[in-house]
């Protein structure tokens, strides 16, 4: 794939995932604590399985700049500090699916990313808020984390054979 | 499975539900053991003392002029001060998250928090 | 290009990291209790933010405090010259045009009142018919000039005992700001400011007149919130409760048939204020101030009936008290 075709593609799907979670915040649901199902985060994993690691984290984060820009700097911060710490153990649990010559669990893959993502945003609620008193709110947030994930990771397994017919698994471990 | 990928493995089942489990196990075990219970914070000046509110008994702070202070039934009050208008004596018993004795000529402050359920308590009490 | 957008985008992200880092260390909450004004003031809020505002709160305690030789309401009050702050002025100013605009009930020149019923000794004495009389004279007669910011004889003196913690109030707000999180409670008045940081709406709990409990919660935005009411500051002679508020009219206590009245509205003064002037009021006069659009009330009668105005989110929590409309008559 060309430079400029590989930079307009992570566009276009940044562009995607800003609309998704866009579309998403207006849709009230009526869950404590802002939790979301985090459609968004299909994109991220597309891009992670598809394209490697550090595209994905480059998404997650200019993601972010969206929030930033759409509801101010301290749900910014939540919402990097969820996205990076949750492409990063997306991305540990396919190295580790690659290391162990597995084949790939989506699901495994889709709730890690939805519970890490939940802990990386109470971690920076806590630091903001100054107060460790928001761990109490860990077990809610992590079952929170699995629901989304197995939200995330059915979407994924319905949208995966339709993507890219070739071997997703060597993909991600293309160069990016 | 040659596709490079499956949507769920029974193994990586067994490790969700696990940590599923051990999740909502730490959101209903503290609920169950410690109920309601809740904690007086004690200031007199500088010191500062909290009191576990499900302990009934009686106890004077030698640090707060020896105000006796007592507990019964998750509540607390401040029994015997040897403050001038009494105001805190005539207070009576707090119990709930939010409520506050105040003795102004001996400058202690009594308040009940919450452990637990934090959603509840009010930001300030006026009155 | 791919890794030059790649080190772009990291440094942006370390960037906004490290400014993450330092939004949070100034946001991180605190919690602190001061002795004040007569009462323990405590702050939530940022650890800067509380320092500021319980140093300023000192200060102006220091400056309205009657009873104390040093203060520039001692001085005021005992015709000595001084040079006076700008505080002194403003609040002597604010709570006079006050008076004015809302009804002169509550007045900050009737200390005579006070001290003639020996309140602040701790031995409180029901003083001769004499007695009030005089202090009645000295109080309608009070000869302060607002220019000259004294007292043209001697008669008068001031007390700035309900306004004193709702201009505090006011003052920490004009210090800190709109912009940050902070609430400022001194028991009968509150200052709520900026956005909790869980993105609720504040809740400020009434207490109940009798229990000392909660009587009810109020869901409130960023506002200012008095309460005033003869219950918890009373003082018994001879078998009867008397009240430390008093009615300027008879020079008593105050016997009203409201026993808590809260007002809620953008300035602590006003909020200060209009608490302990519709309390004096009682039922017969709280139509008058039931339907302002410039504050709202919650007014608890003797017969435990509580009256609202139309704007205020309040959810009673004390089953042996009843919400009312106020009938027309």
């Amino acid at each position: 794939m060309g430079k400029s075709r590989y930079i307009a593609k992570i566009g276009i799907l940044l562009a995607l995932a800003s609309a998704i979670q866009f579309l998403e915040s207006m849709i009230p649901i009526p869950l404590p604590l802002g939790v979301k199902p985090g459609i968004s985060s299909v994109v991220i994993m597309y891009i992670l399985m598809f394209m490697g690691f550090r595209p994905a984290l480059v998404t997650a984060v200019l993601k972010s700049g969206f929030v930033f820009a759409v509801r101010g700097f301290s749900a910014f911060c939540m919402s990097v500090s969820g996205g990076v710490l949750s492409v990063l153990m997306m991305g540990l649990c396919l190295l580790i699916f690659r290391r162990t010559s597995k084949d790939m669990g989506i699901l495994a893959v889709s709730v890690t990313g939805g519970v890490f993502h939940n802990i990386g945003q109470l971690a920076a609620a806590s630091v903001i808020a100054g107060s460790i008193y928001t761990i109490s709110y860990l077990p809610v947030l992590v079952i929170a984390g699995i629901i989304s994930g197995i939200f995330t990771g059915t979407i994924m397994r319905i949208l995966l054979p339709h993507l890219e017919r070739k071997n997703v698994y060597k993909s991600s471990s293309e160069r990016s | 499975m040659n596709k490079g990928y499956h949507f769920v493995s029974l193994k990586e089942l067994l490790i969700i539900s696990g940590v599923l489990i051990v999740s909502a196990a730490a959101i209903v075990i503290p609920e169950l053991v410690s109920g309601d219970a809740e904690i007086a914070v004690i200031q007199c000046g500088d010191s500062v003392i909290t009191a576990d509110l499900s302990q009934s008994g009686e106890f004077t702070l030698e640090e707060c002029g020896s105000t006796v202070f007592e507990i019964s039934d998750g509540k607390i009050r401040i029994k015997e001060s040897v403050c001038p208008d009494k105001i805190c004596e005539r207070t009576g018993f707090i119990g709930s998250a939010g409520q506050s004795i105040i003795c102004v000529p001996e400058r202690i402050s009594v308040t009940v928090t919450s452990g637990s359920d934090k959603s509840d308590s009010a930001d300030a009490v006026v009155g | 290009m791919c890794k030059r957008l790649l080190t772009a985008a990291s440094a942006v992200f370390v960037i906004l990291a490290a400014a993450c880092g330092d939004a949070n260390s100034s946001s991180d909450t605190t919690e602190k209790t001061i002795f004040a004004m007569d009462t323990a003031i405590t702050f939530k809020g940022g650890r800067e933010d509380s320092q500021k505002a319980a140093e300023l709160i000192s200060e102006l305690d220091e400056l309205f405090d009657r009873y104390s030789e040093d203060s520039e309401i001692y001085a005021i009050n005992h015709r000595q010259n001084m040079e006076l702050s700008e505080d002194t002025k403003r609040i002597i100013a604010s709570s006079a045009e006050l008076s004015e605009k809302y009804g002169s009930d509550v007045n900050i020149f009737s200390g005579d009142i006070t001290d003639c019923w020996n309140i602040s000794s701790g031995n409180p004495r029901v003083p001769s018919d004499e007695e009030i009389e005089e202090a009645l004279r000295s109080c309608n007669n009070s000869s302060f000039s607002l220019e000259a910011m004294s007292f043209a004889d001697e008669n008068g003196s001031i007390d700035l005992g309900s306004v004193a913690k709702g201009y505090a109030l006011d003052r920490v707000h004009e210090e800190l700001g709109e912009d940050s999180y902070y609430i400022v409670s001194s028991g009968s008045s509150v200052l709520l400011n900026g956005n909790k940081p869980d993105g609720e709406r504040f809740t400020v709990a009434v207490r109940d007149p009798e229990t000392g409990g909660t009587l009810g919660t109020v869901r409130t935005d960023a506002c200012f919130v008095s309460t005033s009411g003869g219950y918890e500051r009373y003082f018994e002679l001879d078998g009867k409760r008397y009240s430390h508020i008093f009615d300027l009219n008879t020079g008593c206590p105050s016997e009203t048939d409201l026993i808590s009245v809260t007002v809620i509205c953008g300035s602590g003064i006003e909020s200060d204020f209009l608490s302990t002037l519709i309390y004096l009021g009682g039922t017969a006069r709280l139509g008058e101030y039931l339907y302002s659009e410039e504050f709202s009330v919650i007014a608890v009668t003797e017969d435990k009936e509580i009256y609202l105005s139309e704007d205020v989110d309040f959810e009673l929590t004390e089953d042996s008290y009843e919400i009312k409309e106020l009938s027309d008559e």
